[in-house]
């Protein structure tokens, strides 16, 4: 069964390189959140009611719920719910990029089974793997702003499958740094999101690159 | 014996079901569900016409494209009741080259008519052929991979889905058998059939010079292989709730009529994507295939 959701996650990932809408990625940020859940629930077993708690408080509240809720409403209050003159935002079109997130899939399985360790979970390696590396894609690829951050969330919630991958249980030290990485990373966006667009109409990066000594 | 009357019913009717169905959704009375084999034997009766630029490709496409399509149909097996009247190991490699011979020929007769329209019909045509092979592969892959063994009719005699990531497997190859039919049969999202916009077309433009009892024969070839795919969805269906010969019956039925409402009911609320998007959403259906087939293997300690 936890194969089911592993393989769900996976999947997301590939929709991730071709949505072009910030609604769709948002919407798969809370699907990833709730596969996480129940890949840690199924997944884990030496677990105590606390640590369950802390997880089901982490992935399926936060990461499934609030914080895609939260960046939904500012992307809707900034008005950028839809990528504008995409082309120019992105440097790839998705059909590279499912290219290259088949192939770092596959890679990271041969991975997996290069490294041949009784405790890693090659299954969920590889998806968490692929979700580390497409996430720093999408943030080099992508100049919207709102797509950054909602790249580094996949990265994390990359992270957070790979603690999965290594051991039967997830040390708390993990779990509150990326807790501690998402409401710094989220609140900082709304609120500096929030502020920033007072002064400047866009959202995009380009406006860095005009930026002299 | 008995897939090929099933997937002849399937077949028959496929073309009603989804108008029906698009006609209910959109608040209108709809056609009779014969009306597609009225305008079938309206065609057949009807003369044909040939462009004077056209060789003997045209005239024996059609030909070969429903020749193949007939033999194809005997590949299917009845699920474990009954194997396929053509069955040997390796023969899901000739079926899905039979498809892709037919395929073939129609893209070459679009090419010799000599219009500007029907060649990027072909060309769109190839390309998404192209794309979505893959997925067709890893599925079949994939059952040879459950089943250990290479032949159609043996392989789902011994395809025992009842594994704890059976749940997994049949579900997913749905979704992509189901995503397969939606574009080897061009329709939305990837093409519509509807559409009267020859730029935006895709199977339909490549069949604007074909006309009469060849145009007939290309619409019963559209039936025909939604039918023989849904056969496979049905057979999987099958291999994953195994029930007995009468019911294994009336399941192959309803997964046609209920794939063909599936069908109907996308048609209806789904938009067209966009021309540039075709090519990246096909990609990526040969990429979660690709992802089943790796996860396959995983489970099945196989690497």
């Amino acid at each position: 069964m936890e194969a089911i959701f592993i393989l769900l996650f996976a999947v997301s990932i590939f929709y991730f390189s071709i949505s072009v809408n910030v609604r769709n990625y948002i919407t798969l940020l809370g699907i990833q959140g709730v596969l996480l859940f129940l890949i840690a629930v199924l997944g884990l077993k030496d677990i105590n009611t606390m640590h369950l708690i802390f997880i089901a408080l982490e992935t399926l509240l936060f990461k499934g719920i609030l914080i895609p809720g939260y960046l939904l409403n500012i992307a809707k209050k900034n008005k950028v719910t839809n990528i504008k003159n995409f082309k120019t935002r992105r440097k790839m079109k998705g059909f590279y990029l499912i290219i290259i997130a088949t192939l770092v899939y596959i890679g990271t399985i041969f991975l997996g089974d290069y490294l041949k360790n009784s405790f890693l979970d090659v299954k969920i390696f590889s998806a968490a793997l692929t979700a580390v590396l497409m996430g720093l894609i999408f943030i080099v690829i992508n100049k919207n702003i709102t797509i950054h951050i909602i790249s580094f969330i996949v990265i994390e919630n990359g992270v957070f499958l790979l603690a999965l991958a290594v051991g039967n249980e997830m040390p708390m030290m993990i779990n509150t740094a990326i807790l501690l990485d998402l409401f710094v990373s989220v609140l900082v966006l709304g609120v500096f999101f929030n502020k920033l667009t007072y002064h400047f109409k866009d959202d995009t990066t380009d406006i860095l690159s005009n930026l002299k000594d | 014996m008995v897939s090929v009357i099933l997937i002849f019913i399937g077949a028959f009717l496929f073309p009603g079901i989804v108008s029906i169905t698009k006609s209910k959704l959109a608040g209108r009375k709809g056609i009779s569900l014969l009306q597609p084999w009225y305008d079938f034997f309206k065609l057949i009766k009807k003369g044909m016409i040939i462009s004077n630029t056209t060789s003997i490709i045209f005239q024996v496409a059609t030909v070969i494209n429903s020749a193949v399509l007939f033999v194809v149909m005997f590949f299917i097996p009845f699920s474990y009741f009954q194997p396929g009247i053509i069955h040997f190991e390796g023969d899901f490699l000739l079926f899905i080259y039979l498809l892709a011979l037919g395929k073939f020929f129609l893209i070459i007769s679009a090419l010799d008519t000599g219009s500007s329209f029907e060649g990027m019909g072909a060309n769109r045509e190839a390309l998404y052929s192209l794309l979505v092979e893959p997925a067709f592969f890893m599925i079949i892959g994939t059952l040879v991979l459950i089943s250990g063994n290479l032949s159609f009719s043996e392989l789902f005699q011994q395809l025992d889905l009842n594994f704890s990531s059976g749940l997994l497997f049949t579900v997913l190859s749905i979704y992509i058998l189901l995503q397969f039919i939606l574009i080897e049969g061009s329709r939305l999202p990837i093409d519509d059939p509807k559409t009267h916009l020859e730029l935006t077309m895709i199977h339909e433009v490549m069949v604007l010079d074909n006309s009469g009892i060849d145009l007939a024969f290309i619409e019963l070839g559209n039936a025909l292989k939604f039918s023989i795919f849904s056969a496979l969805i049905a057979n999987i269906i099958l291999a994953f709730i195994p029930v007995s010969y009468f019911y294994a019956i009336v399941v192959f039925v309803i997964t046609q009529i209920i794939l063909a409402v599936i069908i109907g009911v996308l048609e209806s609320f789904r938009a067209r994507l966009k021309l540039i998007y075709n090519s990246q959403f096909i990609l990526t259906i040969s990429s979660i295939s690709v992802v089943l087939f790796l996860m396959m293997l995983l489970l099945k300690n196989s690497f």
